[in-house]
């Protein structure tokens, strides 16, 4: 399928525990971090808003449903972040393996984005606990958790395609897309809730895919619905969109890549 | 379907300017604009099976380019090329190791990056690791290795390679002597075996020994095409050119021939190096050399004498003889004198050589030339092994044939 075959879903998956493992493997406490780091970042953005600015969302009296909600939109927001940044990097940071060997370099974008999944697991682990203890178990709506997983992070290696390869050609790009997504996240109804965006712009946050991604874990985990369809229909041909051409373009420039690497 | 490799029109340029990344966005074709950098223009070329190509030419000729296409790392600015079998590449040793994981975790991640599973690395770790001879040290850390012991353990993780079309871009060389001896036995083995190998060095010695064929490139181009010791021999003879015009350049002040009074001159001062008898100011050491000198005074002169004086150019005095002019009269009564150093026994070095023919004591007609001694094998480590100052072998050899 789009010109992959099975030994470049191997290496693809032999990358990916790579890229974990270096990740972890430097610090004395290795794989602890990936577990406390997003622990830390989820409990610190629900004290800042819950407990400093005291932000309450219509009909959930409680900080815990506040935080709950929080994280819900939160927690794949991170990992979403760490999986763009990870696949905008990936070419650039294996330019020795890519002048020694010849492989397909499209898989380093899409491995690299697939370490945010760690981020997200952790995040939702901890959010069915919180949800456990609230009293507002998930019911059988879960089984839609592993569809929106994957439209997620189909949508961000369509992203990291693109990303990746342009990188290579300017390396301005890393150092300005942590503040990019910092303005994303903020035009993203994430620590807020939409119904307090004035009516165009909420109409126009229906098309920002970040929204509906975080709204289908809302929508499955909080109020036990099946995610919205069109939204995800939406984030699927958005993605393709991207990935089909993302996927010419870096095939188109990636036997230029050693002019700039 | 046999292994082969074609090549049509291949060309390489580094854009100089223009936008970076152009080709995301843009499908077409690109062609070199002023100040771009053409690093290999329009290569055509058909390797068949069981050929042993070796490519040599000085850096920056395009080799090295033309071998990362070759292997798939990079694609021709235009031009095609269609390759059957199944490419095996070692361009650099050791890009993939990891400073914080043992060697032995080192060799099972090395082929995790070439797409093996553990199960596959099992049956030739022992091999490895028996070839990287790092005793204890392969359970330790690799950033606790030495560089010579990273390098055996890198080059060991290639020599299990079993290769349909092998390219090889100067890994030839590694770690101590021993092992260095052990590595370069072991890559003429991968290399009987592959079915095609394409090799760049520049040791002409490793290129003549593997090697069928050679190619020579010169500023991205193929020059010549042919047996190894034809090309070898042609590109060496050339690099020699070449650095002799750099040698005559560079020390121009120092050469000249002059006469201080009317009928004195040195004619000729010549240095024949190699059995080919050419004329040469680059000399291999260890060769036969010879140096001629023709000089003429004025008729019916009696007791002149000629100094042959070679000195290195930290003026150390290697070489310093006189020779009484009447022994050596030929007949049309110039001076002919061949001094033999049979073989060339000087270092590495520039020296210069002073020819002066006097009367008496008063310095009648003087030469200057330079020439630069160059070894294969230059001595390495240890004391000296010869006294100071050579005696060298240098004997008038008396009356030398006429020689226009």
């Amino acid at each position: 399928m789009f010109g992959f075959n099975k030994q470049d879903i191997r290496l693809a998956f032999n990358l990916f525990k790579m890229n974990v493992r270096d990740k972890y493997l430097g610090s004395s406490l290795g794989s602890f971090w990936a577990f406390a780091n997003p622990l830390f970042m989820l409990a610190l953005y629900t004290f800042v808003f819950g407990y400093v600015f005291k932000v309450r969302l219509p009909g959930a009296e409680t900080t815990l449903s506040y935080a709950i909600w929080l994280i819900c939109g939160l927690g794949p927001w991170l990992a979403m972040v760490e999986a763009i940044m990870a696949s905008t990097n990936s070419v650039v940071g294996a330019s020795g393996i890519i002048k020694n060997l010849a492989f397909k370099t499209e898989i380093l974008p899409i491995s690299a984005a697939l370490t945010g999944i760690i981020t997200l697991v952790v995040s939702l682990c901890f959010l069915f606990i919180l949800l456990t203890i609230e009293g507002n178990t998930p019911d059988s709506s879960i089984v839609w958790i592993p569809l929106i997983v994957v439209l997620q992070f189909f949508f961000i290696v369509s992203l990291g395609l693109w990303l990746s390869a342009i990188n290579v050609f300017m390396r301005d790009l890393s150092i300005v897309l942590p503040n990019m997504l910092t303005i994303v996240m903020f035009l993203t109804p994430i620590f807020y809730p939409i119904a307090s965006l004035p009516s165009l712009v909420q109409k126009l946050s229906f098309a920002n895919p970040f929204y509906q991604i975080a709204d289908a874990y809302q929508s499955v985990l909080l109020y036990h619905k099946t995610p919205s369809a069109t939204g995800m229909i939406y984030v699927f041909l958005l993605s393709m969109t991207i990935f089909y051409f993302g996927l010419a373009a870096f095939r188109r420039a990636k036997g230029h890549f050693d002019s700039a690497l | 379907m046999e292994p082969s490799i074609t090549l049509r029109e291949v060309s390489k340029i580094f854009p100089a300017g223009g936008i970076p990344g152009q080709e995301l966005f843009s499908t077409a074709a690109q062609t070199a604009a002023a100040g771009d950098k053409v690093a290999v223009d329009g290569v055509s070329l058909t390797i068949r099976y069981g050929e042993r190509l070796g490519i040599v030419g000085r850096n920056g000729a395009g080799k090295s380019t033309l071998l990362h296409m070759i292997a798939d790392l990079s694609s021709p600015t235009s031009g095609s090329i269609e390759i059957h079998g199944k490419v095996t590449s070692v361009m650099t040793l050791g890009v993939g190791l990891r400073d914080d994981l043992s060697g032995r975790e080192n060799i099972y991640v090395d082929g995790e990056i070439q797409g093996s599973a553990r199960h596959e690395v099992e049956p030739v770790i022992d091999e490895i690791i028996a070839f990287a001879d790092l005793g204890e040290f392969i359970d330790y850390p690799v950033r606790t290795y030495s560089t010579g012991m990273k390098a055996r353990l890198a080059f060991s993780m290639i020599s299990h390679i079993d290769p349909e079309i092998l390219i090889i871009d100067e890994a030839l060389s590694v770690g101590d002597a021993n092992f260095s001896n052990k590595a370069t036995a072991r890559i003429k083995e991968i290399c009987a075996r592959g079915k095609i190998v394409i090799l760049v060095s520049h040791g002409m010695q490793s290129i003549k020994e593997i090697c069928n064929r050679c190619l020579w490139m010169e500023n991205g181009r193929v020059v010549m095409d042919g047996t190894p010791e034809e090309v070898t021999k042609a590109y060496i003879d050339s690099v020699r050119a070449a650095d002799e015009m750099l040698l005559m350049e560079k020390f121009r002040k120092f050469i000249g021939a002059r006469s201080l009074q009317s009928g004195w001159a040195v004619n000729k001062v010549a240095i024949i190096n190699g059995e080919s008898g050419e004329q040469r100011s680059l000399l291999e050491a260890g060769q036969p050399t010879r140096i001629e000198v023709r000089c003429a005074t004025p008729a019916g002169e009696v007791g002149p004498n000629v100094r042959v004086r070679i000195t290195r150019l930290d003026d150390l005095v290697v070489f310093d003889e006189f020779f009484s002019g009447d022994a050596f009269r030929l007949r049309d009564q110039s001076i002919g004198l061949a001094i033999e150093m049979a073989p060339l026994v000087l270092g590495a070095a520039i020296y210069r050589l002073d020819v002066s023919l006097a009367a008496g004591i008063n310095v009648c007609a003087e030469s200057s030339s330079i020439f630069e001694v160059f070894t294969f094998n230059p001595p390495t480590g240890g004391k000296p092994m010869l006294l100071y100052p050579v005696n060298a072998l240098a004997i008038p050899t008396g009356l030398i044939e006429e020689v226009p």
